[in-house]
């Protein structure tokens, strides 16, 4: 489906789901503003993408409300506009409830849930006048308990699950749909590095634990956030989609941990 | 069935905001023969973080010699659209009471893991629904509180620690009807489209629930959520 010069921003796209996002968008016509806490790593990225004349940068640190608002409105300058905000940055930083610091717990919040909330505040100007969407990246960690030491995590994603819910409520008579999309486990780098940590035990965990029996791929979340973005997605407001491969549906994931 | 809710020679604390809900609990749990008493932890956070909160819990274990039953009530006492909002609503509505209910529990694991004792935490319909306009900050912390139930109760359930949930429905006509007039909502929703029992929730409604969950006759429940809200979940 064709997304000609609809105007895009995604953050957290220097790697994983949001640059395999980025690049579906791109393919299907998308300008695209690519963003990441670093402005080098946001151009090499962007660089690597290969579409120079529909590919914007910017950076920042969306746990920080002053920068979510400085990339929000250098992304709409560059985009010249904006119809698609996609709120995919996110951290994962583990620990467990007895351990967890005020800092990790701030942190987390914030990144991981304040983030959805003062992006799409940000964009709002922008949005009303294109009448566009948002999409909330949250986490299938936020739609039944999983591993403990995934605590602030898990708790930071059913955050920006409820704000899709009651945003949608809010932002629906000017127009804009908001929705949350929950992945389960997806082959990131980040995904990976944990995998090869522990001598294959996450893939070894997600084949036992989901119905699909593996992992997902960045792709088949790209896909899921290209068609939000089209018009065939209009209908679609206020809801979770979760792309977990059967993670949540059948077996426990977390168990007693 | 009664002395399953007796509460006699237990320790229960009821931390919250000092709202009408945290009193009546815990002057419940005293009528039910407890030894209650009620810690206004979001005033310590709002003075000084997760440490004031932590060192309240912990002072009050030190005083009563251990502890069997944490409450954490959370309130809604802000409201504001996202257009007009900043990152102090944020803070005030989500991040102060939050970070209070987490660091509350965090200081009473020791506690209940010795008592084999029971968190029972207080939060709101909103957080499983979408909420009215302006009420998108303490929707998504009431919705951070249930799931927070669900993750504790999994990492406590092999100690015979319980955490579950009571979801207030609305406790004021405005959290019905949000901030409608500056948001050009063709109609706003009444109390007798949200509440098919007709009236606001009451303190009084909360109270058997959350006894219940603190009580013996809940034994095998952990990471539960039960609605007192009139029917207004049932309807989303």
């Amino acid at each position: 489906m064709s997304l000609q010069d609809r105007r895009v921003l995604i953050t957290g796209s220097t790697m994983g789901i949001g640059r395999a996002a980025a690049e579906a968008l791109l393919k299907a016509g998308a300008k695209v503003a690519i963003h990441g806490r670093k402005l080098e790593r946001v151009e090499e990225a962007a660089a690597s993408l290969g579409f120079p004349d529909r590919t914007f940068v910017v950076a920042g640190d969306v746990g920080d409300p002053d920068s979510c608002r400085a990339l929000v409105d250098s992304a709409t300058e560059l985009l010249g506009g904006l119809d698609y905000l996609v709120c995919n940055a996110g951290i994962g930083d583990l620990s467990y409830p007895e351990d967890i610091t005020e800092e990790h717990w701030d942190k987390v919040m914030d990144v991981n849930c304040r983030s959805g909330y003062l992006l799409t505040k940000f964009a709002l100007p922008a949005l009303r006048e294109s009448r566009g969407a948002v999409l909330l990246v949250a986490s299938a960690a936020g739609v039944c308990a999983g591993p403990s030491d995934n605590f602030a995590y898990a708790v930071a994603k059913a955050g920006m699950m409820s704000l899709a819910q009651s945003l949608a409520v809010e932002l629906a008579p000017a127009g804009i749909r908001i929705n949350a999309l929950c992945p389960g486990f997806i082959d990131t780098p980040l995904i990976a590095e944990e995998n090869a940590a522990t001598g294959g035990q996450v893939h070894r965990f997600v084949e036992e634990a989901t119905l699909l029996g593996r992992i997902g791929t960045e792709e088949e979340c790209a896909s899921t956030i290209e068609y939000l973005a089209t018009d065939a997605a209009a209908y679609f407001t206020g809801v979770p989609i979760v792309n977990d491969g059967g993670l949540t549906v059948q077996r426990s994931w977390g168990g007693r941990n | 069935m009664t002395s399953a809710m007796n509460f006699s020679g237990k320790k229960v604390l009821v931390a919250g905001s000092g709202d009408p809900v945290q009193q009546a609990i815990a002057k419940a749990f005293v009528e039910a023969g407890a030894s209650a008493g009620e810690v206004d932890i979001l005033g310590a956070v709002q003075s000084a973080g997760a440490d004031a909160v932590s060192a309240k819990v912990k002072e009050y274990i030190a005083t009563t010699g251990g502890l069997d039953v944490l409450v954490v009530t959370l309130g809604i006492n802000d409201m504001e659209l996202i257009e007009a909002a900043s990152a102090d609503n944020w803070q005030a509505g989500f991040s102060m009471p939050l970070k209070a209910a987490f660091f509350a529990a965090q200081a009473a694991i020791p506690a209940l893991r010795e008592s084999s004792g029971a968190i029972v935490n207080v939060t709101s319909t909103l957080g499983q629904m979408g909420a009215a306009p302006g009420l998108a900050i303490p929707a998504a912390a009431m919705a951070c509180l249930i799931h927070h139930t669900r993750m504790l109760s999994l990492r406590l359930s092999l100690d015979g620690v319980r955490v579950n949930c009571v979801c207030q429905g609305y406790t004021s006509e405005k959290e019905i009807v949000g901030l409608t007039a500056a948001n050009d909502q063709p109609t706003a929703p009444t109390m007798e489209d949200e509440v098919p029992m007709g009236r606001l929730t009451l303190p009084e409604d909360v109270v058997g629930p959350v006894l219940f969950l603190a009580s013996p006759l809940a034994g095998f429940m952990t990471g539960n959520v039960l609605s007192a809200d009139g029917g207004t979940f049932s309807g989303h």
